[in-house]
């Protein structure tokens, strides 16, 4: 059976006023139905664009985009719309991602009234109360404004929403990073849950080792626009590969009196602007050699399902 | 009890501003005082004492009285009722004139805003409106187009536009960038649909403001106008037109120019002290 989604060499540029933006440059990634890919990587690896230019939120500039089998790169206004149905977004930032002039029930509700899925009133109330019990508002929140609601109340506004419609594919744009670590558990119990019920398929983008553990099945570990690390995610906490890999597994803090040595990184993440060739994480690598400068090293599989990009996997 | 709970406080962002504007005792004196003039204004052949243009040759330049609370005019004609007389059209070309101001404004602001296509064009438009000052910009307005009350407004609203304009863009550039529209987009919502249902309610605030405070401004520059004699000419009463004929009295006569001019103060400062009272209220980052 062909994978839910398939991207191939997916690459987005921005132009900028000082030069090229390569936000994702040559991505390559399977989900396959059900399962969770989880996306790591520090801030402004690309991440987050990466996510967006799948849903066509933005235009992707190169590659190939496959959803259940078709290929979704170039669509048209009408395909478009009809494709939002099967992929929808949580949004990192639950403060800023739901509109502060609208109730709860007409946040949740307004996906059904853009789809039309309702004629009666009733209907339409019904369905939106159904979907706050799902993601575990109480029903006398519909009338409520975001602003007299905790962060993990709205995310689970933001979660109904994405929900309304029934997708298929859901994009988790650090869906818990602005919240209370508390609540994070709650809210990512309860996306582990809803993926049960409704057979979802998650893209997790985060920075949070810990929470891609708990969650994913397989994981990406991006870097400057570019895949460093593509395994499950047993697979890649227990032996991972690639030297920003380890350095960023070494920096997960650890419950334990006797720490173990941190692989610290020296300077900055570079510019993803007119990007020259070779590693990209050469200028930060404990292990740089000659050849790192000058070639762009491919990823390669060291093991059966573990990809790596280094020359010296 | 689930009554009660279906009756539960729940406010939004209007709501919540209210309250907090209700706690502002000056702006809501100042509301108070700009409803009361505008029911005065509303009520004027009941509440004037005499009819704005009654001669009285017997009785001219009576200093204030019983008869006469404010006096009356070189004509013999009571002043209270004159200035009565002369709200109902200043305050009518104070709020027609922003409320053209805000229109056309806003949308070119809006326009430019969303279309960085014509971003350019529109806004580089408006700094040339800006470049000429306003009260020259309206006099050759009015000098074009004729003196008479709907011109004045013509005038002093496009005169002051720009300003609401910018403000415009600049509302509509911070919200478009925050999350909610992307999510909007997300969910299938057409460009109609998230400029009406999400951008334009959370850009409207400080328009509103501006507004608020663009009124007075406006009540003075047709004031002004009509001073110069470039407005509503004498026989209508009109404050700034009173202003006009009282100068030629004003050493002999206070009674002719202070009482228009104490009007215009009055709401002047009143819609000042309300405007501001509306951007604490308005502001989300002051939650008490």
């Amino acid at each position: 059976m062909a994978p839910l989604l398939e991207v191939k060499d997916l690459k987005k540029h921005f132009n900028t006023p000082r030069g090229l933006l390569h936000a994702v440059d040559g991505v390559s990634f399977t989900v396959e139905k059900g399962q969770t890919l989880g996306v790591v990587g520090e801030s402004g690896c690309g991440k987050s664009t990466l996510g967006r230019t799948i849903l066509h939120l933005l235009d992707p500039t190169a590659g190939v985009i496959r959803f259940e089998g078709r290929d979704i790169t170039v669509v048209k206004k009408k395909e478009l719309h009809d494709l939002r149905q099967d992929m929808q977004m949580i949004f990192q930032d639950p403060f800023s991602s739901i509109n502060p002039r609208m109730t709860v029930g007409q946040i949740i509700g307004e996906p059904l009234n853009i789809y039309k899925l309702h004629k009666d009133k009733q209907e339409h109330r019904a369905h939106v109360l159904e979907l706050m019990s799902t993601v575990g508002l109480a029903e006398n929140m519909e009338n409520k404004y975001p602003h007299e609601l905790d962060g993990g109340r709205r995310q689970r506004i933001g979660i109904a929403r994405a929900l309304a419609l029934n997708p298929k594919f859901v994009v988790c744009d650090e869906p818990v990073s602005a919240l209370d670590v508390s609540i994070q558990a709650q809210i990512l119990n309860l996306m582990k849950d809803l993926q049960k019920q409704r057979e979802l398929t998650y893209m997790f983008i985060t920075h949070d080792l810990s929470v891609v553990k708990h969650i994913s099945d397989h994981i990406c570990v991006m870097y400057l626009g570019t895949l460093v690390e593509k395994t499950s995610a047993q697979e890649l906490f227990r032996n991972p590969v690639h030297p920003y890999t380890q350095a960023l597994l070494s920096a997960i803090p650890q419950p334990k009196l006797v720490q173990k040595e941190r692989i610290l990184l020296k300077g900055e993440i570079s510019s993803p602007i007119n990007v020259k060739p070779g590693c990209r994480f050469a200028p930060r690598c404990p292990g740089c050699r000659g050849v790192c400068r000058q070639q762009t090293p491919e990823l390669k599989e060291t093991a059966p399902g573990h990809f790596v990009a280094c020359h010296f996997a | 009890m689930a009554e009660k709970l279906k009756k539960e406080r729940s406010n939004s962002l209007w709501a919540e501003a209210w309250r907090r504007l209700r706690k502002n005792r000056m702006a809501m004196t100042a509301l108070a005082v700009m409803l009361l003039l505008i029911l005065v204004a509303l009520l004027a052949p009941w509440v004037a004492p005499y009819d704005y243009d009654a001669n009285d040759l017997n009785n001219t330049f009576v200093y204030p009285c019983l008869a006469h609370p404010f006096g009356t005019d070189n004509l013999g004609r009571d002043i209270l009722s004159r200035v009565i007389y002369g709200s109902r059209i200043s305050l009518q070309v104070g709020m027609i004139a922003v409320g053209i101001a805000v229109l056309v404004g806003g949308t070119l602001g809006a326009v430019s805003a969303f279309y960085p296509k014509v971003d350019n064009i529109i806004m580089r438009f408006m700094d040339i409106f800006m470049a000429i000052p306003s009260l020259l910009m309206a006099m050759a307005i009015t000098a074009a187009l004729g003196n008479g009350t709907r011109n004045l407004m013509i005038a002093v609203g496009l005169s002051s536009m720009p300003q609401y304009a910018r403000i415009m863009r600049a509302s509509v550039l911070t919200v478009k960038d925050q999350e909610f529209v992307e999510a909007a987009g997300s969910i299938g919502a057409s460009n109609g649909r998230i400029i009406i249902r999400h951008i334009l309610p959370n850009a409207f605030a400080p328009l509103l403001v501006q507004a608020t405070l663009g009124v007075g401004n406006a009540i003075m520059s047709a004031a002004t106008l009509s001073f110069l004699g470039m407005g509503i000419t004498p026989p209508t009463p009109e404050w700034g037109s009173l202003l006009s004929t009282g100068r030629n009295f004003v050493r002999e006569f206070w009674p002719m120019t202070i009482f228009p001019g104490l009007a215009i103060m009055l709401v002047v400062y009143a819609l000042n002290i309300l405007g501001d009272g509306l951007r604490d209220a308005l502001d989300p980052k002051l939650k008490n």
